[in-house]
């Protein structure tokens, strides 16, 4: 009898503390997280420019967007396109960490080297590289015009502009190497030890137990990857202007414009949930079918 | 024995010129601001382009952070921003992840899965209603909006982070105190806390870049010149008509410097930092 009253206690005393400590996280959720996202469902469903009284539309944000919004489809399309190349920068990536995570002498100038660029701020990346790539006096066209090559496009044609930022975004890939190397330093030695011992080849000791091994790494990177990629913003305003013709109008680009440039406030926020459950469709594809493929120790 | 030698050279000497040709790479654009922030306006958008500098131009550094804009207020008002953001995220994300870790009540695998959820959710989301909020507030050209969240944990990905490093830590230490009297909270300041210097580390970079680096927030929520932050300020050398290449690429170097500092020193906790994000599965 006194025993349950004192474990009843306990667990008491133990709930209360856990509530106590995770407060500040709690309390943000509510506040920051589960109020605005309530908030903006209901927006979603009316017309409002900030100004002027709001007026409750029901679904015509959505049917609009989905009907009546050749912008909507363009942006979606150029936006999928840039997540299309994601497997370009986790390859390229692979690589790299795969000749960093060798024995030599050097490695970690080099390690250091292939990671500068990634503490380069986003807006200086963007503002080099508009400036590497300009036509007239960038140092790509020197350096083509150098070797006895015209000079490319670059950022001013529907053409080249994806490519372009496409190089430029390899430039840091240094972010995704760091996690490749720490994955490859956790493969546990005496597995590839033991298939030496059998016989297997480079080739099987790299395929069939480095990639399983490191394939939580390449998944985990897959998933973050593909969120940030949808959410890709920063090139297109600071460089590109969504342009040329449209082709870099990115969706959150073309969501931010017509948040906080038309103030079409209930329209935006129905932009932002159809991304969410694309978001989380695309995810969950993910999860079921490469999330099966991939490999854990436990 | 002697051919698996024999591989592993042709490797390394494989590995050697793929790694210094990609360096040169990754170090040329970097080369190229520093010799663009040297140049004078006209040559560097003279007919026929120089790639070193003919009369080292100085003078642009001079220009750009005195003269043109004032970008050493905006440098304070990032500093500001990084310091009061990133203590207050080491300190909540460790209370939080020590809650987590250390009391297991039934729900607590619950909120765990709602936390990592939000990972999962685009800001976007909530980027609009949260803005329409701070303006019906009037906090929008404050740095409320832009700071309130490192009060509640920063990001889910720190507390997550903190809660794989508190798991792994002995639980004697703990429990020796509460034997002594300690009340929860006192152990968590007197005994946890100085256990934590890695992954405090690790969260401080993390959280420091991320502020230094935040473009969309300012841009969203500060109008007012006085207060942008210093990302923000180097778009102020684009202008419609022309844009200062040379003071611009001055200003952006200044503006890297500071995340390199803090990268060298910390920067055997960084990478303990990524290995504990759980990569490993």
């Amino acid at each position: 009898m006194n025993d349950i009253v004192i474990k009843n206690k306990n667990i008491i005393s133990i709930r209360k503390n856990f509530y106590l400590f995770i407060a500040p996280w709690l309390i943000g959720f509510i506040l920051l997280n589960a109020i605005p996202m309530l908030i903006s469902l209901v927006m979603s469903l009316t017309k409002w420019d900030m100004i002027t009284e709001v007026e409750w539309v029901g679904l015509k944000n959505f049917i609009d967007i989905f009907t009546n919004d050749p912008l909507f489809y363009k942006s979606l399309g150029v936006t999928f396109l840039w997540a299309s190349f994601l497997p370009i920068g986790i390859i390229f990536a692979l690589f790299l960490a795969n000749l960093l995570n060798r024995k030599m002498i050097g490695t970690t100038i080099f390690r250091t080297i292939v990671y500068i660029p990634v503490i380069v701020p986003a807006v200086a990346n963007c503002l080099l590289w508009n400036w590497m790539f300009n036509i007239e006096n960038g140092l790509l066209n020197m350096i083509l015009n150098s070797v006895g090559l015209s000079s490319y496009t670059w950022l001013m044609s529907e053409k080249s502009v994806m490519f372009s930022l496409i190089i430029m975004s390899l430039w840091q890939v240094g972010a995704n190497v760091v996690i490749f190397l720490a994955a490859l330093q956790g493969v546990d030695k005496t597995l590839i030890e033991a298939a030496e011992i059998d016989g297997a080849g480079m080739y099987v000791k790299y395929f069939r137990i480095t990639l399983p091994l490191i394939s939580p790494a390449i998944f985990f990177q897959l998933i973050m990857g593909i969120i940030g990629a949808l959410q890709v913003f920063m090139q297109g305003q600071l460089m590109t202007d969504g342009g040329p013709n449209k082709s870099t109008l990115f969706y959150i680009l073309y969501l931010y414009r017509k948040a906080f440039e038309q103030n079409d406030m209930g329209y935006a926020s129905g932009l932002a949930w159809i991304l969410f459950a694309i978001i989380m469709i695309i995810t969950i594809i993910v999860f079921k079918t490469i999330g099966k493929k991939v490999y854990y120790e436990n | 024995m002697v051919s698996t030698k024999k591989a592993k050279l042709y490797g390394d000497i494989f590995a050697y010129v793929i790694l210094i040709i990609c360096s040169l790479i990754f170090i040329l654009p970097l080369v190229w601001m520093l010799l663009t922030s040297l140049k004078s306006y006209d040559e560097n958008i003279s007919f026929i382009p120089t790639f070193l500098p003919q009369k080292l131009m100085f003078e642009n550094y001079r220009v750009a952070l005195f003269e043109f804009i004032p970008y050493f207020k905006y440098f304070t008002n990032s500093i500001f921003l990084v310091v009061v953001g990133t203590f207050a995220t080491v300190i909540t994300a460790t209370i939080v992840a020590y809650g987590f870790s250390r009391f297991k009540v039934k729900e607590n695998n619950f909120f765990f899965m709602i936390l990592l959820g939000t990972m999962m959710l685009p800001p976007q989301v909530t980027m609009i209603s949260s803005y329409v909020i701070w303006a019906k507030l009037y906090l929008v050209n404050t740095y409320v909006p832009l700071l309130i969240g490192c009060f509640f944990g920063g990001s889910a990905f720190y507390i997550f982070l903190a809660k794989q490093f508190i798991s792994g830590l002995p639980i004697d230490y703990e429990e020796a105190a509460q034997i002594d009297g300690a009340n929860k909270l006192q152990i968590f300041f007197k005994i946890i806390i100085p256990l934590l210097k890695p992954l405090i580390a690790a969260i401080s970079i993390f959280s420091f870049q991320s502020i230094w680096n935040d473009y969309m927030g300012p841009l969203i929520y500060i109008k007012d010149v006085n207060l942008y932050t210093v990302a923000q300020s180097l778009t102020l050398f684009d202008m419609p008509h022309e844009t200062l290449w040379g003071e611009m690429m001055a200003a952006s170097l200044v503006t890297i410097l500071p995340i390199v500092i803090i990268f060298a020193f910390f920067q055997k906790y960084f990478i303990s930092g990524i290995t504990l994000g759980g990569v490993k599965g």
